[in-house]
Order: C-alpha cells, then sequence, then structure tokens
C-alpha cells in the first residue's frame, strides 16, 4: 500500500467520524424538549443561512478573529494555558503546512524550496520547538500545577498529549538519527561527489563529523586544520548547495549529539524505517482518531464560540439552542478551567462525588444526552453532583471554548427530571432557578419532579405511627444544631393561641387553607408536642412555608415555629433520600 | 474595616447587568468596595434540605472574609439574613463550630468568629450616609412615590438579624427618601414576596405577589423597589403572568435598590438592566439619564 493510499485512508475515517459526530448534534438532545431530526437540521440551516446575510455576521468575524484565533478568553482566564496553546497550535499548524505538506505547498511561496536548505532547516525545528515547548508547559498545567480543585486526569487527557509527544519526539529522533549516520553519508557522497579522490572524501568525512554531527567508525577528532580545510573545499564544492550548517536544526542536531555515543546503533536502514513509520503512522492516527479524541474541538469549538456570540435565549430558535448544546458537549477538552473556578468546588472535600466537579459532568451528559440507559445508582450519583451546583454561573463565565454550562446544567436536570429517581432538593428554593425558566420545560414535565419528590416523602412517612422510631440520635442532634430544642420548646411552650397561623402569608393566600394545607401552623406545632410524625411529614405546610420567619418572630411564647420547619424539612428529606438510594442499591 | 462585595448566585444567574451596575454605583458614591471570586453560594437554599451544607457555605464565606480582613457587603436580603444566621448558629454550636472549621481546614482557611456581613443599606447609610447621599443624588427623583420592599430575611428572625426594627423599620425607606423619593406607607411591606415558593408551587407565589401589587397600588405607589433580587425576580415574573389577566391595569413596576440609586445617578437603563420595564414617565422625568431615550 502506498503512503497516499494510507493518507487517503486516514482522512477518510477522519472525515467519516466526523460525518457520524455532526449527525449526533442533530440526533442526541437533552432537556425536556425534544424536536424532530428533520426540524433541527431544517432549523440550523435557516439559522445560519439568516445570520450570515445579516449585520451578525460581522459580529461572527470578529468573534473568529478575536475569540477563535487570538483566544481572547482563554488569556482572561489562564495566560499559561493560553499561551501552550498558541505554542501548540501555532506551531503544529506551521509544521502541517511547511513540513507535512511542505512538497505542495513551499513551491507556491518560495522558488528555492529544499527541505535541507534554510530557513526550511531551521524553521521546521523553530516550529517543533514551538510545539515541544506548549507540550512541557501544558505536561506542567495537567500532572504538577495543583489548584485547591482539580480536575482528573482522563486516558483521552493523557492520549492528546501522548499523540503530539510521539509525533514531535519520534520526529526529532529520525532527524537526529539521519544526521549521526554514516551510512546515508555515504550514499550520499556516492551519489553527489562520486568523482572526488579518496583522499578528499577522507576529508570531506572528518570535516563532516566535525561541523555536521555525523558519527564515523573509522574517523574521530581531533582532525588537522589542513584536513578540515581540504574537507571544506569538497563540501563546498558538492554538498553545500543543498545543505545548511546542521547546527540550525537545533533540535535535531542537539538529539544527535546526545546520541552520538551509540549512534552506530541506530544506523542502517531498519532504525530509519520504523522511526520514520512511527511518526507517520502517529500523524495518520490522530487524523484518523480526530473525530472521537479531545483534538476534535479543533473544529467544534470554533464553531461553539462564534454560534455563542450570536446567539441567545431571546434571538434564536429554541431548536437551535438545543442543537449548540450537543456540539457544546463536543467542544469541551476537560481543561478544567470550570473546575478550578467552581464555587462550590470546596464542597469536594466534603461529599466525595466527581459529579460535583463542573468538568467531570461532562461525560455524564453525554451519556444523558445520548439516552442510553442509566442505572438508578448512576442517576442518583449525577443528581447528587448536580444538587450540590448553586447555579452562580462562574463555570460560564470562565469556560475557554465559550460554552453555556449554566443552560447545560439546567437541560441537564430537565433529563435526569424524567427519570423515574425523585429528587427532593426541588422542594428548596432551589427551584426558583428552574420556575423562573419555567418557558423553557414542557408543561408536562414541569411539575413532575416536585409531585415525585412530595410523593416519596409522603410515602415514607405514611405508615409512621410508632413515635419512638421517629428520630435517629444523629437526626435528633441535627435538630438540636438547628437551634430548635423541640421537645423542651416547642413542645412545652406553644399554647395554641394561633399567632402564628394568623400572621402566616401561605396561610392567607388560600381561601380553605386547611384543606390546602394539611396542617395550619400551629396545629403543626400540636402535632410536634404529640409526636406525630405521619401527619407533618405528609402535610403540604412542611413544604409550602416560605421562610418568612413571621410566626416565630410574633410568637408570644418565642417558639422557634420556622426554624423548626427548617429543621423538620431536614429530618424527612435525609430520611426519605436515604431510603431512596436503598432502594437504589436492592435493584443493583 | 474594607469592604468586599458578596455576589448572590441568582443575580448572577438572572440580572447580571445589575449585578455589574453595583460597581459603577458605589464608585459614583465614593464608597470603596473590592470584589473577589472566591466566594460560594450563601447556602440559603440549602437550610431546608441539608442543615450541614447550609452552615459550612455560609462559614467559608465568613472564614473567607476574616482571612481578607474586610467585611461581606451583599445587595441580597436573603444572603444577608443567611450568612447572618449562621454566624449566629455558629457562635452557640461548637460542634458545628468545630465541624466547619475540620472542612476548611483542608483549604488552609479558619474561622474564628468576627466575620461581618452588611447589606448595601447598612454600608451607604454609614458611608457616606444621609447627609452625603443627598448632596450625591441631587434629590433628583423628587416626588416618586416609592413602597420598599425590605425583605423578609432583612427584618427577622429580628434577634438574629437586627438590622432594623422588625415592626415598623423605617432603615431602607430613610435610604429611599435620600433619593428625593418619598417612601409610601403600604400594608404588604413586612410581607413575603413569594418567592421561595417558585417552582414548588407557583400558584401560592403568585398569590402573594399579586397581593403585594395590590397593596402597593391601594398606598399610590409609583414603584416598588425591593433590597432583595429575590424579590425583584418574583415581581418581574409574576407581572409578566398577571398583566395577561383581564382588568390588569394596577400592576406596579419594580426596580432594585442598585437599580433606583444607578437611575438616581443618572445610569442608563441598559447599564442597570431595567430596560423594558415599563417605569412610569413621571419617575423618568427626574432621572438625569436623558442621552438614553426612556420607555415611558
Amino acid at each position: 500500500m502506498s503512503k497516499a493510499t494510507m493518507v487517503y485512508i486516514a482522512l477518510l475515517i477522519g472525515l467519516a467520524g466526523t460525518a457520524f459526530k455532526v449527525s449526533t448534534w442533530f440526533r442526541y438532545s437533552l432537556g425536556s424538549k425534544k424536536y424532530a431530526v428533520a426540524d433541527r437540521v431544517a432549523a440550523a440551516v435557516e439559522g445560519i443561512w439568516q445570520t450570515l446575510l445579516s449585520r451578525q455576521f460581522f459580529t461572527i468575524l470578529k468573534s473568529f478573529f478575536f475569540d477563535v484565533i487570538l483566544q481572547a478568553k482563554l488569556k482572561r482566564v489562564a495566560p499559561l494555558r493560553w499561551a501552550a496553546h498558541l505554542l501548540i497550535f501555532g506551531g503544529f499548524t506551521l509544521l502541517l503546512l511547511m513540513h507535512a505538506l511542505g512538497v505542495y505547498i513551499n513551491p507556491l511561496f518560495f522558488s528555492n524550496y529544499y527541505a535541507t536548505l534554510n530557513p526550511f532547516l531551521f524553521l521546521r525545528n523553530f516550529f517543533g520547538a514551538l510545539v515541544a515547548l506548549g507540550l512541557l508547559i501544558q505536561i506542567y498545567n495537567r500532572f504538577i500545577h495543583r489548584d485547591p480543585v482539580n480536575p482528573t486526569t482522563s486516558a483521552m487527557d493523557v492520549y492528546t498529549i501522548l499523540i503530539f509527544v510521539v509525533i514531535i519526539v519520534s520526529g526529532i529522533f529520525l532527524e537526529s538519527v539521519k544526521i549521526t549516520s554514516i551510512s546515508v553519508f555515504r550514499d550520499m557522497t556516492e551519489e553527489y561527489a562520486a568523482g572526488e579522490e579518496e583522499a578528499s572524501l577522507k576529508a570531506l568525512e572528518a570535516y563532516w563529523v566535525k561541523n555536521y554531527g555525523v558519527v564515523s567508525p573509522e574517523l574521530s577528532g581531533p582532525f588537522s586544520p589542513e584536513m578540515l580545510a581540504a574537507g571544506k573545499t569538497t563540501s563546498d564544492m558538492n554538498c553545500a548547495q543543498c545543505h545548511s550548517p546542521a547546527q540550525w536544526a537545533f533540535m535535531d542536531y542537539g538529539a544527535a549529539k546526545l546520541i552520538s555515543p551509540v549512534a552506530p546503533l541506530f544506523d542502517g536502514a531498519p532504525a530509519r524505517a520504523w522511526l520514520y513509520w512511527i511518526h507517520f503512522l502517529a500523524c495518520l492516527f490522530g487524523l484518523a482518531y480526530l473525530p472521537f479524541s479531545k483534538v476534535f474541538h479543533l473544529i467544534t469549538a470554533p464553531i461553539c464560540l462564534m454560534a455563542n456570540s450570536v446567539m441567545s435565549k431571546v434571538r434564536s430558535d429554541p431548536v437551535n439552542l438545543a442543537t449548540k448544546q450537543i456540539i457544546e458537549l463536543d467542544s469541551c477538552t476537560h481543561c478544567g478551567a470550570c473546575t478550578r473556578n467552581c464555587s462550590m468546588g470546596f464542597f469536594h472535600s466534603v461529599l466525595p462525588t466527581q459529579m460535583i466537579l463542573p468538568s467531570e459532568r461532562i461525560g455524564a451528559l453525554k451519556m444523558l444526552a445520548s439516552g442510553k440507559p442509566l442505572s438508578i445508582k448512576d442517576s442518583l450519583v449525577i443528581q447528587e453532583g448536580y444538587n450540590q451546583c448553586t447555579n452562580c454561573t462562574q463555570c460560564t463565565l470562565v469556560c475557554p471554548v465559550g460554552i453555556n454550562l449554566q443552560d447545560l446544567w439546567f437541560s441537564a436536570r430537565e433529563t435526569l427530571a424524567e427519570r423515574d429517581v425523585p429528587n427532593l432538593l426541588v422542594l428548596s428554593p432551589v427551584s426558583i432557578h428552574r420556575g423562573l425558566r419555567r418557558d423553557e420545560i414542557e408543561i408536562p414535565s414541569y411539575a413532575k419532579p416536585v409531585n415525585d419528590a412530595r410523593k416519596a416523602i409522603a410515602d415514607e412517612f405514611g405508615s409512621f405511627h410508632w413515635p419512638g422510631a421517629a428520630y435517629t440520635p444523629q437526626e435528633e442532634k441535627m435538630l438540636d444544631t438547628a437551634g430548635v430544642h423541640l421537645r423542651q420548646s416547642a413542645g412545652a411552650a406553644c399554647f395554641s393561641c394561633m399567632t402564628c397561623t394568623n400572621s402566616c402569608p401561605v396561610v392567607k393566600s388560600h381561601q380553605s387553607p386547611g384543606a390546602a394545607l394539611d396542617l395550619l401552623p400551629h396545629q403543626m406545632m400540636q402535632a410536634v408536642k404529640l409526636r406525630l410524625w405521619d401527619l407533618i411529614f405528609g402535610s403540604r405546610m412542611l413544604f409550602e412555608c416560605v421562610g418568612c420567619y413571621q410566626c416565630q418572630e410574633y410568637c408570644p411564647m418565642k417558639v422557634p415555629v420556622t426554624d423548626l420547619v427548617f429543621a423538620l424539612r431536614n429530618v424527612a428529606v435525609s430520611r426519605t433520600a436515604r431510603n431512596i438510594s436503598q432502594k437504589a442499591l436492592e435493584t443493583l | 474595616m474594607s469592604l468586599v462585595f458578596f455576589p448572590c448566585c441568582v443575580s448572577n444567574s438572572f440580572m447580571s447587568d445589575c449585578e455589574s451596575a453595583n460597581r459603577k454605583i458605589v464608585d459614583r458614591l465614593g464608597v470603596g468596595i473590592e470584589d473577589f471570586g472566591g466566594f460560594n453560594c450563601c447556602g440559603y437554599p440549602y437550610k431546608g434540605v441539608d442543615f450541614k451544607a447550609f452552615i459550612l457555605m455560609s462559614g467559608r464565606n465568613l472564614a473567607l472574609a476574616e482571612k481578607k480582613g474586610a467585611d461581606l457587603v451583599t445587595t441580597c436580603a436573603c444572603c444577608y439574613g443567611t450568612i447572618k444566621q449562621a454566624d449566629n448558629i455558629l457562635k452557640q454550636d461548637a460542634s458545628l463550630f468545630d465541624y466547619v472549621n475540620g472542612v476548611l481546614r483542608r483549604e488552609g482557611l479558619a474561622y474564628s468568629g468576627n466575620g461581618v456581613v452588611k447589606h448595601l443599606i447598612e454600608v451607604l447609610l454609614d458611608n457616606p450616609g444621609i447627609p452625603g447621599l443627598k448632596a450625591k443624588l441631587d434629590g433628583s427623583l423628587l416626588g416618586v412615590k416609592v413602597a420598599t420592599q425590605y425583605g423578609c430575611k432583612m427584618l427577622r428572625p429580628s434577634d438574629v438579624v437586627s438590622f432594623d426594627s422588625p415592626l415598623s423599620p423605617s432603615k431602607f425607606d430613610e435610604l429611599i427618601e435620600a433619593t428625593g423619593a418619598e417612601a409610601v406607607s403600604w400594608t404588604q411591606k413586612l410581607e413575603c414576596c413569594g418567592a421561595p415558593l417558585i417552582g414548588v408551587n407557583d400558584a401560592t407565589a403568585m398569590q402573594l405577589a399579586k397581593n403585594k401589587f395590590d397593596s402597593a397600588r391601594e398606598a399610590k405607589a409609583d414603584l416598588m423597589v425591593t433590597a432583595c433580587p429575590f424579590c425583584y425576580l418574583q415581581f418581574g415574573r409574576s407581572r409578566d403572568a398577571l398583566s395577561l389577566e383581564p382588568g390588569a391595569d394596577y400592576i406596579v413596576p419594580s426596580v432594585t435598590i442598585v437599580q433606583l440609586l444607578g437611575l438616581a445617578l443618572g445610569l442608563g437603563e441598559d447599564t442597570l438592566g431595567i430596560k423594558g420595564a415599563n417605569l412610569p414617565a413621571r419617575l423618568m422625568r427626574y432621572t438625569h439619564s436623558r442621552e438614553v431615550p426612556l420607555s415611558a
């Protein structure tokens, strides 16, 4: 198989992979709203067409220049990472153009293209050095530098660094072997200096050993000045037109000096062939595997950055926003900027689930988006992580590829809510976020999580009649630490004057509050006194309280009514949550 | 004591314009408040779900403030009340105090109980103070009738918050009057806006907001001004829904205290994130922001 065929095969695999990935952008979805694939494609085409014909085109151009080429956002968030990215991206692109495709591209711009002549000889090394420096910074960032909270290092992260390292190192090593090789030197002299005499060939070899890094088994320095002068004359006549001094290839030459003691071991066609194939195949593998690796962000990140420069919830078709979310999932480079800046990152030390860390959620999100079945346990683990997210928007502000993570979390929560694992957090003010974005949720899906959570709690306490079993010592402690001394204070002091009930805005908002809320505040205090836990935890009042503290403020007996409600909620939630996860474990 | 802004998650999510206007307003009023990116949520949403998490979250913010040697300044009544209450609980409960410090130690933090949280209203009343504010604001909102929405956690539980009298608070009203506006007395002044029930029971949340609108209209208020983004968002959302109902001509517009001060200082409505808030023409007539055309 010829090398050209191999390149075309790799390219084809890469293109097929890209086509597959692009198809997932229209097939996968997050959130409660679902759209047909055809509608999504049509909406995307229409959206792109309209945008390109409008003034927004200039916004996209601006974004392409600043966000994509100059990486303005990354520079602001992580200057070191930005430098590394620019070095690798810039260096590798130039290597691709002037080295890999050099035979085709260079002659278009230069009349005297020879890979072994300057400036090409030097530039190849210079670009390689840029990439190498960038890789060193990335290795430092990934494996050595530690922030208070760090993203994990996945196999994909290692692969991405490794594929570049292999390409660069094999390239340098191949060149250094060629520099030191005496057989290459002799082949060349046979071809280009065949007419020279034995003595001048020897002088030439000495000159090349001295100045070009060739390692000769017969000749080693020091050489006499006359011999070197003679060698120089021969070299100038036969070699110099096509060979700039090897030192200009500073990395190759440096590596050649390093391996010179063992150079004879690598001399010979097989070693060079091996190195060449490693270099060549690593490039082809990188190309073929590109759509499935995180190097794919090369394509998705610019789309994401430019799309986000013109798309917004107000302006854009919701169908296109849904499609954009899947492209965003493909754009994530797992750089960890979100995790390093997550305001809840510190909580990872309390609840050691990776799902707290935004960068680690993307993998789970891809699974959710693809619609693959998740076990109850997996759902619970993801849910637990999401429940610690307070929607502070910090992650979205720092994402270098401009992913709207905030919106991704929102959609993911809605996708999770459709699965049959109740999430009790929806009964807390975290739901405000959801309520304020109600328009983005399908109507039947909107009420489901709250109803599920209420039902889970009612079920948990429905058969709870034996008061002795009400609290574990831990739960009692929790109530105590809430500043609520349940039995001594609330139980003893309340004499049902109904001040709490009469001051309650929720009670006042209902025409028949008793029926709507099950227990009125003063009744709840009495129920606590009588330890009627099933009544309390099954009552609507418990989770309808707004926590305005009027009852507590106005209570003549200083009963901490509101604090008590919060403490009771804690017990209701912790008990029910424990039961839910127990059931989940049983189903495994 | 220096001051540091404590950002509110909900403001960041839904009113980022207003959040960034904070900076401009305090700069114009000559109040030095630093920015710091390391805070976490105050813990308010977790109070009824995971009590320890709530205390830990507030405790961490207090520890960060203590480390910086600065008082926390918030524009959110819920953040304000929550952190104050957590601080109060931490001071009374040794085991929780130890728990919080045990977790904080892992990231080299410690809380010794000297954290202070202030609402922007408190900060402004202290410096530049009413006379200073009057000089800087120039009475530009003269004659505008304002219903002040303190927010529950600004006032209650009063033994924990002790911001103002829980029965007849006046500090916010004094600040409003420094702009030249008139703080009206309204029956629903102390009541809850209903925001905590958004997403849990939207009907009740809406009813509570409606009570507020009715009362503000009865008091002939031109405007409701909130000291809390939750109240602001709840009013905005309820107004959108209620205005679809027949005969909905009574719905009083609302702004946050930051936005009102911004208007009084002549900031544009784009800057303040109140574009399309349908503020009354008579309010606009008195503002400096003539360079930005305002919708009446």
